[in-house]
């Protein structure tokens, strides 16, 4: 199976997290697109990983797991925090920052 | 100018530092300025002590001076130039710049006459100022205004001087305006403040131009080395000219002398002050001191003669037709000052120090005279409506004659002496014509000081008088009278001018400064009987020479003497009788000379003049200024503020706060950069 | 078909796979970012983590699809599911953009960047010599890279998927490994820290620690005390002053 075959998924997965990001405004979805997005690069770490020969590729997306776990853990944190004070997981509430 | 004798060689043999008291010189000016500092932050709550605490620290000076210049007087003549050692104050590149004093035969002449006349004054302020609610202010500036003073005759290179001169202006614009409820006051003191800054600006070009010539600006470096580098070229000229700039605004010459008639604004003591100890000397002291530099330009020293011939010629005409007292006196400071400029201008350094000096004591004296009147005339300055004081004030009256006779040349008291050297020296030197208006101006000093004195002092009483103008059948004439005298009258807010006058002797603590002054204007002589006179030999290693000139010699010396004896003798008698025999009521010249004697009166429209041609088109481009700031500038700087402003309210919108819009410029920018790949690729 | 195509190293059991799992990660995909529910959509993303986790069995390694199982499919979505559990907010209907047009503008661009990543980057390595099932290919496209082959290395060091990565992660990135450890305790604590509601533990002292400490976080914690569970209604007036903002466009969450 050409290696493109993969990156070609990967490539469609990561834009479908990204088109989820930019469409939906929970803030729970929100985080789920993202691990969507990071599972398409670790797919694309995988496929090189194999044309390679060499483990590198595996290694980085064994830690972008434990990264993503990590994030997982505080993004949730986080909504858990919003809902609390905001009573929503409307994502666009959290405009503070509105210049 | 073939070879030129400067202080070279002992500078810089004596550059080591100075032992004995003159290692404490440095108390000189801190005494001044450690009572300026404690007046300043404690001189509300002393009242009348803080006169005295200012006495006490000029007091301190002048008896730390007299021993330093006694164990000058007790060196050996070739090591009288000592440094006292101060810190490095500024060091930048080529530029290094000390706090040393610089002590030599000249700056002792200096500090001996800042510190003696400015004691006596502070002491006859005490009385004189009594009563005021601004004792405290008062003194700390007298103390800061002597400090200066001593900081720019003791400073040991250009930079120290000039910030000396510099303080010296900013105390003269403080004490000239010190009753600054007065609108008159302020702008007088605005005036000298103007009119000096405009010398600085020339004398800090020459500053630059030395430096630039001289990579050093430390007497040490500069004055030996001046034949050397400048040679006789325009430099010299150029320095010579810019620095006289200066000077010509410090000591009140033709252009820049109109400040110091108004100058009398200040309180009494202070004109006193300014006319005799302080600033208006600085300008004398700076040319003696930048001598080495003059003498090499030939052009520069014939400036520096003519205007001050036609200085001492054009005040005296002024003083004249002045009926202020003060005001003749101010008139009489401009024309002396310009003896004193004729005498460096002729290469005779010395002989002007010399009237320096005297001067220092008789117009000190003269002004002090002038005060103890106001003081006993409520603060009448018309003398047309005095007369006949002197059985009341005979202290005041008799110390007065003495400084008339001195300041008219009679001998043997000190003003002969040292006006004659001048004249003397402009004569030898070769410079007739300068010595022939010297001579006519000697003879209308006798008249114009006659005539204040016979007029204040002698005659009938007419302080009770309805205030008549001197020529009162001339309109103008008496309408700028009443005017000039009630803005004189007004320059101290006190009493009321038309209360019930009781004139009266002053106190002991006024009269005992008049005395010692007029003993000192007295015995002045004895510094320089002869043009070799122990001054000027004392002053030999600070200043330079020029060689000896055949100039004329068809009169002898003799001859001068009696000239300038006569020259004395015949002013003070047409004053006699023109305005004491008989007694006048009002000035007969000002009546029969009817046009000249008004020009005399306005001083020949000079003020009038600077108004037109410089205030008005001063203001003119000031007001274009004002607008170029206003639209240009302003608007270039306001145009700045709202183009950001508008930019950024235009650009906010792009900060939502909406995490995802954020996020789809993180997804556009990516994309646009693959597109960058994509059209790298194709 | 094209794809079925396939060179003679393509495995017809890779091939079938990679369709499968390949359709069923970006249907899982698709689902999750369309689907309503939120539960839904975690159920989706579960399938689509096992679909990756099938493509990385297809791509030689076993042990990344056991990890991908274990610790996406197992832990991370059961923390989802149960963070939604506890909020009780399973409906975000209305939690979508509400402009079509901007809607239409992401999935434009989500198209625009396969594209362009599919033209660009994957297109040299779509060629038939790419599968690599043996060492000292050439990369098509790149005449230097040599293809090394992950069979291959695995059959040549005889160790299994599970060896060949450890050797790596303990050898050569043993240090990030371990920066990788204190990043999860870091996490952790964070997570308490700000996913903490009530009032900390009493001190000995009786004093409340957020008093004593005073921190900015104190302030919305405690004022939400006293308000269990629920979206009710947005607690108190929040420094922006527009706080009704949420519920004026009527889609405050629940």
């Amino acid at each position: 199976m050409p290696i493109g075959y993969y990156l070609v998924v990967a490539g469609l997965l990561f834009s479908i997290g990204s088109v989820g990001v930019l469409t939906r405004r929970n803030a729970i979805v929100l985080l789920m697109c993202v691990e969507l997005m990071l599972n398409a690069v670790n797919l694309t770490l995988v496929a090189a990983s194999r044309l390679w020969g060499a483990a590198d590729g595996q290694v980085v997306a064994f830690f972008v797991i434990v990264v993503a776990a990590a994030e997982v853990v505080i993004g949730l944190a986080l909504v858990v925090n919003l809902f609390w004070r905001r009573g929503t997981l409307d994502i666009d509430v959290a405009s503070l920052l509105k210049g | 100018m073939g070879d030129v004798v400067v202080l070279a060689a002992e500078f810089e043999l004596h550059a080591e530092p100075a032992i004995g008291i003159a290692a404490i010189a440095w108390l000189i000016p801190l005494l001044p300025l450690v009572g300026f500092v404690v007046l300043t932050f404690a001189g509300r709550g002393l009242g009348r002590r803080a006169g005295w605490l200012a006495t006490a620290t000029s007091s301190g000076s002048f008896v730390v001076a007299v021993g330093v210049v006694a164990q000058l007087w007790a060196t050996h003549e070739q090591a009288r130039t000592l440094l006292t050692a101060g810190y490095t104050w500024i060091e930048v590149g080529a530029l290094r710049l000390t706090t040393h004093l610089l002590i030599d035969p000249l700056s002792a002449v200096m500090i001996l006459v800042v510190t003696g006349v400015g004691s006596l004054i502070h002491l006859y302020s005490i009385g004189y100022m009594q009563g005021d609610e601004r004792q405290g202010r008062y003194f700390a500036y007298l103390n800061l205004f002597l400090f200066s003073m001593l900081l720019l005759v003791l400073g040991a290179n250009f930079v120290v001087l000039f910030v000396g001169w510099e303080l010296v202006g900013l105390c003269s614009y403080l004490l000239i305006g010190f009753w600054f409820e007065e609108m008159p006051n302020a702008v007088a003191a605005k005036k000298a403040m103007v009119v000096n800054r405009i010398g600085d600006a020339s004398f800090a070009v020459g500053l630059l131009l030395i430096f630039a010539e001289f990579g050093s600006l430390d007497f040490a470096e500069v004055l030996p080395a001046a034949s050397d580098v400048l040679g006789e070229g325009g430099a010299a000229t150029a320095i010579a000219l810019l620095l006289l700039g200066g000077a010509v605004g410090k000591s009140a010459q033709i252009p820049l002398y109109v400040w110091l008639p108004d100058a009398m604004a200040g309180p009494t003591p202070v004109s006193a002050l300014i006319h005799a100890a302080t600033m208006v000397t600085a300008g004398v002291y700076m040319i003696a001191r930048a001598s080495p530099i003059y003498v090499l330009s030939e052009l520069a020293l014939v400036v520096v003669a003519s205007i001050g011939v036609a200085t001492a010629l054009l005040a005296a005409l002024i003083a004249i037709q002045q009926d202020d007292i003060k005001k003749v006196l101010a008139y009489s400071t401009v024309s002396q000052l310009g003896y004193m400029f004729v005498g460096v201008g002729v290469g005779a350094f010395g002989a002007g120090i010399f009237h320096l000096v005297t001067h220092a004591f008789f117009k000190g004296l003269l002004f002090l005279v002038a005060g103890s009147v106001m003081h006993a005339m409520a603060d009448r300055t018309n003398m047309w409506r005095m007369g006949g004081l002197w059985r009341i004030m005979p202290i005041t009256f008799w110390t007065g004659v003495v400084a008339v006779l001195t300041i008219s040349g009679i001998p043997p008291l000190s003003g002969f002496f040292s006006k004659d050297h001048i004249l003397a020296a402009a004569y030898e030197e070769g410079s007739t014509a300068i010595w022939a208006v010297g001579l006519v101006t000697a003879a209308l000093t006798g008249l114009y000081m006659g005539r204040w004195l016979f007029v204040t002092f002698l005659g009938p009483k007419r302080w009770d008088a309805p205030p008549a103008g001197p020529a009162g059948d001339d309109p103008h004439t008496a309408a700028d009278t009443e005017a000039a005298s009630a803005a004189a009258e007004g320059t101290r807010p006190t009493e009321d001018a038309h209360a019930e006058l009781r004139p009266h002797e002053s106190p002991p603590v006024m009269t005992v400064p008049l005395v010692a002054l007029a003993v000192l204007a007295a015995i002045g002589g004895v510094l320089g009987p002869t043009k070799e006179g122990p001054l000027e030999h004392w002053l030999e290693s600070s200043v330079a020479h020029l060689p000896p000139r055949g100039g004329a010699t068809a009169l002898s010396e003799p001859v001068l003497i009696v000239l300038s004896l006569i020259a004395g003798l015949a002013g003070l008698g047409l004053a006699y009788v023109l305005y004491l025999r008989p007694p006048r009521r009002r000035d007969p010249v000002a009546a029969n000379l009817g046009n000249i004697a008004l020009a005399m009166r306005r001083g020949f429209w000079v003020d009038q003049l600077y108004d037109r041609v410089f205030v008005r088109a001063g203001g003119a481009w000031s007001r274009f200024l004002v607008w170029f700031d206003v639209t240009v500038v302003d608007g270039a700087v306001d145009g700045m503020g709202r183009f950001s402003l508008d930019t950024a309210s235009t650009l906010r919108g792009i900060q939502t706060g909406l995490l995802r819009s954020y996020l789809a410029g993180l997804v556009l920018g990516t994309a646009a950069l693959i597109g960058v790949f994509l059209v790298g690729a194709l | 078909m094209l794809l079925l195509a396939q060179g003679p190293d393509a495995s017809t059991a890779e091939v079938i796979g990679f369709w499968v799992f390949s359709v069923i990660a970006l249907g899982g995909g698709i689902a999750m970012i369309t689907f309503r529910n939120v539960v839904h959509g975690a159920l989706m993303l579960v399938a689509n983590f096992f679909a990756i986790a099938g493509l990385f069995l297809l791509l030689d390694s076993a042990f990344l699809g056991i990890i991908q199982i274990i610790i996406y499919a197992g832990a991370i979505m059961v923390l989802f599911l149960f963070v939604i559990m506890l909020l009780g907010v399973v409906r975000d209907d209305l939690l979508i953009e509400r402009d079509r047009w901007l809607r239409a503008g992401a999935w434009t661009l989500g198209l625009l960047l396969v594209a362009s990543v599919a033209v660009v980057f994957v297109g040299p390595y779509t060629a038939d010599p790419s599968v690599c099932g043996s060492a000292g290919e050439v990369v098509p496209g790149s005449a230097e890279v040599r293809c090394a082959g992950l069979a291959e290395a695995l059959r040549d060091t005889e160790q299994g998927s599970v060896g060949f990565a450890a050797e790596r992660l303990f050898t050569r990135y043993t240090f990030a490994f371990e920066f990788v450890s204190l990043l999860l305790v870091v996490a952790i604590v964070g997570a308490l820290l700000v996913g903490r509601r009530r009032e900390p533990p009493m001190r000995p002292g009786g004093i409340p620690a957020a008093e004593l400490s005073g921190g900015p976080l104190t302030d919305g914690v405690a004022r939400g005390d006293g308000e269990a569970t629920g979206p009710a209604t947005p607690p108190h007036t929040h420094r922006e002053g527009s706080t009704a903002a949420p519920r004026a466009r009527g889609d405050g969450g629940g």
